[in-house]
């Protein structure tokens, strides 16, 4: 019987094994995985420069943080972004393709790329979706936070 | 005022699960009687599981977080003596499904429930209807956590010994936050008890990316 038994088993686990790789294939599209193994513009930005705005977030739930960063020129337009982000290939190609779509557009223009966006140009699964949320609210927050930094530096010029 | 509120919204689910202990009401697929127990009454064939979202009822115990273990195990072995797949080798194709559904969720259960960790976190989900996906972490603790992970990542002058060093750290720190979990969960202070379950989450990616840098004999499988 035990040898019966681990007969059954062993075709269970290799009929398991065929499903989750069958899956996975069809699950990330190349997209995601390009961006994955390549990512783009993984580094870091001067954090006191005030054409610079940084941001960090976090996904409390999977243990995941990001520290993306975006760098403006004179005439308000992004010249450089670049990020690091600890957490899973899904998180990782996300902040990857926001670091790549960000650069040229100015403040409000980076405000408009909404996580759908992203997570339909990588094709994410439905699961892995507050994935990209993360990449919008780190576009979001570091926006913000080169707005403020320029917020004292308008009002001078207006005087 | 508030705070009776915050105590009804959330002990009433608790309550609700303490109270139903594994009850089938359903009728039994083989011979059509009531049956109120994980085996049938009259015929004695095993049921389907009724209440696949519910580890603590699988087990037959208190759904509380601060559950006894032993008595955990002893759900747990007395139930799979019961049900396992290999009691039911000449039973019907029907009924053998209906152990192995049945065998797989107690084995679930009680993966889950024995690690204080995903016990938490299910009890979060699953029970408390409070998940940490949308908690909002202070900008100073993930940075924190950010150094911490980069200075592994990047820190080529850290030997072996270093990162034993930091496991071990990563572990006693653990252990302080379970004790800190228990105590939340026992003053049902559900919003401290999600913050605990979250920095747990991130110790235990500091500890995988630890794993990673030791050679491959020195990982503890038991970490998560």
């Amino acid at each position: 019987m035990l040898r019966q038994f681990a007969r059954y088993s062993r075709t269970h686990l290799n009929q398991t094994n065929y499903l989750i790789s069958n899956q996975t294939r069809t699950k990330y599209g190349e997209t995601l995985i390009d961006h994955y193994k390549n990512p783009r513009n993984v580094g870091s930005l001067d954090k006191g420069d005030k054409n610079v705005g940084s941001a960090i977030v976090g996904a409390p739930a999977c243990g995941d943080v990001m520290k993306f960063q975006v760098q403006f020129d004179d005439n308000g337009r992004v010249v450089d972004a670049k990020f690091k982000t600890f957490g899973c290939g899904s998180a990782i190609a996300s902040s990857s393709v926001a670091t790549e779509w960000v650069k040229g557009k100015t403040a409000e223009e980076c405000l408009s790329i909404t996580n759908n966006d992203i997570a339909q140009h990588l094709a994410l699964p439905p699961v892995k979706k507050h994935c990209s949320l993360l990449a919008e609210s780190a576009i979001r927050e570091s926006v913000s936070n080169y707005k403020a930094k320029q917020a004292p530096h308008m009002m001078k010029a207006e005087n | 005022m508030n705070r009776t509120i915050f105590r009804v919204c959330v002990m009433s689910p608790l309550r609700a699960h303490k109270k139903l202990s594994r009850s089938y009401s359903s009728i039994c697929w083989n011979c059509e009687h009531n049956t109120t127990s994980l085996f049938c009454k009259s015929c004695n064939k095993v049921q389907p599981p009724t209440n696949k979202d519910n580890y603590f009822e699988a087990l037959n115990v208190p759904a509380v977080y601060n559950v006894d273990v032993d008595q955990l195990e002893h759900e747990f072995k007395d139930l799979q003596k019961k049900l396992h797949p290999d009691k039911f080798t000449g039973a019907s194709e029907e009924e053998q499904r209906y152990s192995a559904q049945q065998s797989s969720l107690v084995n679930n259960a009680y993966q889950t429930l024995k690690d204080p960790q995903l016990r938490a976190t299910y009890m979060l989900e699953n029970i408390l209807h409070a998940d940490v996906e949308n908690l909002q972490l202070s900008k100073e603790f993930l940075m924190d956590m950010m150094e911490l992970m980069e200075e592994i990542e990047t820190d080529r002058s850290l030997t072996e010994d270093d990162f034993r060093r930091r496991k071990e750290q990563i572990s006693q720190h653990k252990q302080h936050i379970f004790k800190n979990l228990s105590e939340s969960f026992k003053s049902n202070n559900i919003a401290d008890a999600r913050y605990h379950v979250a920095e747990l989450n991130y110790l235990s990616r500091i500890d995988n990316l630890i794993n990673e840098k030791l050679p491959y004999c020195c990982i503890d499988y038991k970490t998560k």
